[in-house]
């Protein structure tokens, strides 16, 4: 019967652990998934949070400084000017047009301050097409 | 010839259903006619869905571009090899790759046990063809690689495709789906066995013996596909690294993780007849990861940029996934006593339990990515808020996993079956313990500080140790019976047990690619724009930009720099990244430039031109230990092979004849 | 001329599936009762040669190794009883199919408690595993 305590301890401890990891790793990381649509609605509850927005590039808005960009994501009539940092380098497939996930925080002065873009090329249906993420991965 | 094609797969669709029918109600009737019907039954959709393949591959590969698969994966300018590779390309075409490959494992299963395992063979088909029903209602009904593009009524054709997506257009990936999709599909055959045996409730450990190779096999597979997935990111797509915790990517490792811990826990069963029910729960929660890994890659239910189109395909699967997890779950509960355990854990300190553990962390780390992995639905279901996940997440939970696997996988080989004495276990824990903890002193004394990584290279230093103790050890005292020499001995041991001695050989290429993972601690990066003749340096390398070069193929147009790398003044060797623009995609794309070297490898990414047009933009990289990971690999197909060879055959205890006495014994049925 | 293979195709396929004959069936198995009991002995047989591989590299102490031995051989001797007792059960039955290998085992008049091997003269000790054997066993 000892033996049987022993392993619950164990497993319990492991458990623990593992939950315990979990849960800080989710607080920490967790970074709210939005629309530009509910982005907008949002209005001043936005500003500060870790978010990640989806959109369309639009086309002609792409102003690229360097490494720095500016662009316009849209999404049906809603709007956001983004600003990204240029930390690491903007994805073969960022261009006008293209299916945008990016992720940053929301500034006072209305302008998303993006911190990573990742780009799906949206002109046609893709198959597999391959993760041309712009920040190390692993 | 499409209208053949839709035909065929019509038929099978039938068929399959049919054979469902039969087989089950031949089983429970006692009908072997209609067993051997359904049987007969495997075998012709077999050949139709060869057939429906074939015409898919002929119409891409002659660019019939009235189809609307053809037209949307092919192109006139790719190489012959691609064409062939869009049958797996697109949604339509890979559901197809899937069905055949079921169909080919099925008929081949059947074919080979034909005259065996009679008590489970209808449940064997019935679980196989339900499986097929499912794949052919997709391919048949939903998503049909035959469809034509239609202007009102007429069929028009385009005069090219869209070709492959030029990140495909490289070998590693013409074989990664294909290989991943050999493993995914071959998991449903010891599932099969599994619930026949259930069903059934069949008596022994028959179907765990039959499935062993197999598992092994669909298992290395699934292993291949899944390095080859990182082996393609890390030398192709040029973000600098091999895996990156997307959905996609995380689908695949989900089944390999309750795969591996059910190729261990199966050992538990056949040698002590214990967690039988864990080992249910396993194979039924590796097929069931292996359909949602299917499901998860074209539903649209996590954003990736891996993802197919967000199609309405995925509440099949979820339909699908629901029915099959009540069934199974039902058979379990309802046979929980037929799954009792022949004896009890003895101690904690033993063989069983490490496996015990070993399946318990796999399971954690399998929930815990799969958690990370959905919870954006999970969060929007419960809370309404989309929230995602990053690779810190998957890092911060996997890597700690990862350590305590390594810890076992030195520790097991010194655990014994039933209870291993602690006098024996301090003793064989002692030196290399020593040894580790020397290696992480110096570690630290020549400036290591990474706490993860000085743990890990510490354990694996234990590993390696306590691994090569146990052939060194297990040689000596072959070589003292036998009286031959260290090396004969060691090829002796291993083929005396090849199953035990394989997995060690395995176990140690596991070792080797945690090395090269633990390096990923240390990189280095450095990005630059930089004009021709200029230089930069990233750590002690020291890179000049000597020209740029550029040209133009049918397939795409390129740009080239020439990049001279040099250490403490000593030239090393020339590095031409390029830059390539697809024509028929109109992408961009980059073609890394990689010095592979054992400690470390230089990686530099030619990511184009500044926008004036008058400088280069270099990144480059440094990833210390990294080609150890693809040597582990090696190692372990080798080991996996090595596990595949028989053992040498029983050797009877030496027989003693006395004079006048005669024995005879009959065989064990085999 | 796609339509002549269609129909060919089609009709083929299925007549394949419905035409089954009595004469296709294959042989029905015949599972000899002792099989599973045979699978655990070897298991048994199995797990003694770990054993002593285990105690020879110095996993076990001597103490544990002993026991463990004894316990393994003793459940040896009795699924070799177990069968037995099968066997003497089916001694009548032997048209039934079973091999003459297992008839033959029936009618060994000598049986070595430890090991379970068989022999047709009565002996002082085993000719497998040198334990000695009652005079008296049948």
């Amino acid at each position: 019967m000892r033996t049987y305590w022993k392993f619950v301890a164990l497993i319990a401890v492991i458990l623990g652990t593992l939950v315990w990891l979990a849960i800080g790793g989710i607080s920490d990381t967790g970074t709210y998934y939005k629309t530009v649509d509910e982005l907008n609605r949002m209005g001043t509850a936005a500003v500060g949070k870790r978010l990640r927005v989806a959109g369309d590039v639009e086309i002609g808005s792409i102003v690229q400084h360097g490494r720095t960009a500016a662009f316009t994501l849209q999404q049906g009539r809603s709007r956001l000017r983004v600003v990204y940092d240029g930390e690491n380098l903007l994805p073969d497939t960022f261009r006008e047009g293209a299916q945008v996930l990016t992720d940053g925080r929301m500034g006072s002065d209305g302008v998303f301050h993006a911190s990573k873009i990742q780009a799906k090329c949206a002109s046609k249906y893709q198959a597999k097409p391959a993760p041309t993420m712009n920040r190390s991965g692993f | 010839m499409e209208n053949l094609g839709s035909l065929a797969l019509l038929i099978a669709f039938c068929l399959a259903v049919y054979a469902v029918a039969s087989s089950v109600i031949g089983g429970w009737a006692h009908k072997p006619l209609l067993v051997l019907s359904a049987k007969r039954a495997v075998y012709a959709i077999w050949f139709l869905l060869t057939i429906a393949s074939f015409l898919l591959v002929h119409a891409l590969l002659s660019g019939d571009f009235r189809l609307a698969y053809v037209a949307a994966n092919s192109n006139r300018a790719m190489p012959g090899l691609y064409k062939f590779a869009a049958w797996w390309g697109g949604q339509e075409g890979s559901l197809l790759l899937w069905s055949w490959l079921l169909s080919c494992y099925s008929a081949i299963v059947v074919y080979v046990n034909r005259a065996k395992h009679r008590g489970i063979m209808p449940y064997l088909i019935a679980t196989l063809m339900v499986t097929q029903v499912f794949f052919l209602i997709l391919n048949a009904f939903v998503a049909s690689p035959f469809r034509v593009l239609a202007v009102g009524r007429e069929i028009t054709a385009v005069p090219d495709g869209n070709g492959l997506n030029p990140l495909l257009q490289y070998w590693a990936m013409a074989i990664h789906p294909p290989m991943l999709y050999l493993g995914y599909v071959g998991f449903v055959v010891p599932f099969a066995f599994a619930m026949g045996s259930l069903i059934t409730r069949q008596q022994g450990d028959a179907w765990i013996h039959t499935t062993r190779r197999w598992t092994l096999v669909i298992w290395l597979f699934l292993s291949c596909g899944i390095l080859l997935g990182a082996g393609w990111a890390y030398a192709v797509l040029g973000w600098g690294g091999y895996w990156g915790w997307d959905p996609v990517e995380n689908a695949s490792l989900l089944p390999w993780l309750t795969a591996t811990a059910f190729l261990h826990s199966v050992m538990v069963q056949e040698k002590r007849g214990m967690m039988k029910v864990w080992n249910m729960v396993l194979i039924s929660a590796t097929f069931l990861l292996c359909i949602f890994g299917t499901f998860l890659t074209r539903s649209g239910v996590v954003s990736s940029v891996h993802a197919f189109a967000e199609s309405s395909i995925g509440k099949y699967f979820l339909s699908f996934l629901a029915i099959v997890i009540g069934v199974t779950s039902y058979l379990i509960i309802t046979r929980l006593d037929y799954l009792k355990s022949d004896a009890r854990m003895e101690s904690v300190i033993s063989r069983e339990s490490s496996f015990l553990f070993n399946a318990l962390i796999l399971i954690a780390s399998c929930l815990a990515i799969l958690w990370g992995t959905l919870f954006p639905a999970i969060s929007q279901a419960i809370t309404g808020e989309k929230i995602s996940v990053d690779a810190t997440f998957f890092n911060r939970m996997n890597v700690p996993i990862g350590l305590f696997l390594l810890f076992l996988l030195g520790m097991g080989p010194l655990f014994a079956w039933r209870r291993t004495s602690l006098e024996s276990l301090r003793r064989n824990v002692f030196v290399p313990g020593i040894a580790a903890a020397l290696f992480v002193a110096a570690l630290m004394a020549a400036g290591v500080r990474h706490p993860y990584a000085l743990v890990s290279f510490g354990l694996c230093l234990f590993v390696i140790w306590t691994i090569a103790a146990e052939f060194y050890k297990g040689a000596r005292a072959i070589g003292a019976r036998t009286g031959r020499n260290l090396l004969f001995s060691v090829v002796e041991l291993t083929h005396r047990n090849t199953r035990r001695y394989g997995g060690y050989i395995v176990h140690m290429g596991v070792v080797l690619m945690f090395l090269g993972f633990t390096g990923a601690a240390f990189n280095k990066q450095a990005t630059m724009e930089v004009n021709v003749g200029g230089a930069f340096t990233l750590d002690h390398y020291v890179l000049r930009v000597a020209s740029l070069r550029e040209g133009d193929t049918d397939n795409y147009a390129w740009d080239r720099a020439v990049v001279e790398v040099s250490r403490n003044g000593s030239p090393l060797s020339r590095l031409e990244p390029e830059r390539r623009f697809y024509k028929a995609s109109r992408q961009a794309v980059s073609e890394v430039a990689i010095r592979h070297r054992l400690d470390e490898d230089l990686y530099l990414n030619f990511a184009g031109f500044t926008e004036d047009g008058s400088k280069a933009v270099i990144q480059a990289y440094v990833f210390p230990l990294v080609s150890w990971i693809w040597i582990g690999f090696l190692i372990l197909i080798m080991g996996t092979l090595v596990c595949l060879v028989p053992s040498k055959t029983k050797f009877q205890p030496p027989q003693t004849h006395m004079a006048g006495a005669t024995r005879e014994y009959a065989p064990a049925s085999k | 001329m796609t339509i002549l293979t269609a129909i060919l195709i089609v009709t083929g396929s299925i007549l394949y599936t419905l035409l089954v004959h009595k004469k296709d069936l294959l042989e029905p198995e015949r599972p000899s009762p002792v099989a599973p009991l045979e699978e655990y002995k070897e298991r048994i047989a199995n797990s003694l040669r770990d054993l002593q591989f285990d105690y020879r590299v110095n996993k076990l102490s001597e103490h544990d190794y002993e026991q463990a031995k004894l316990g393994l051989e003793n459940e040896l001797a009795r699924v070799a009883a177990e069968i037995d007792k099968v066997l003497g059960k089916s001694a009548e039955r032997v048209d039934q199919g079973f091999s003459p290998a297992q008839v033959k085992e029936t009618s060994r008049q000598t049986a070595c408690p430890r090991c379970g091997a068989r022999f047709s003269q009565p002996l002082k000790f085993c000719g497998e595993c040198g334990s000695p054997i009652q005079r008296s066993a049948s």
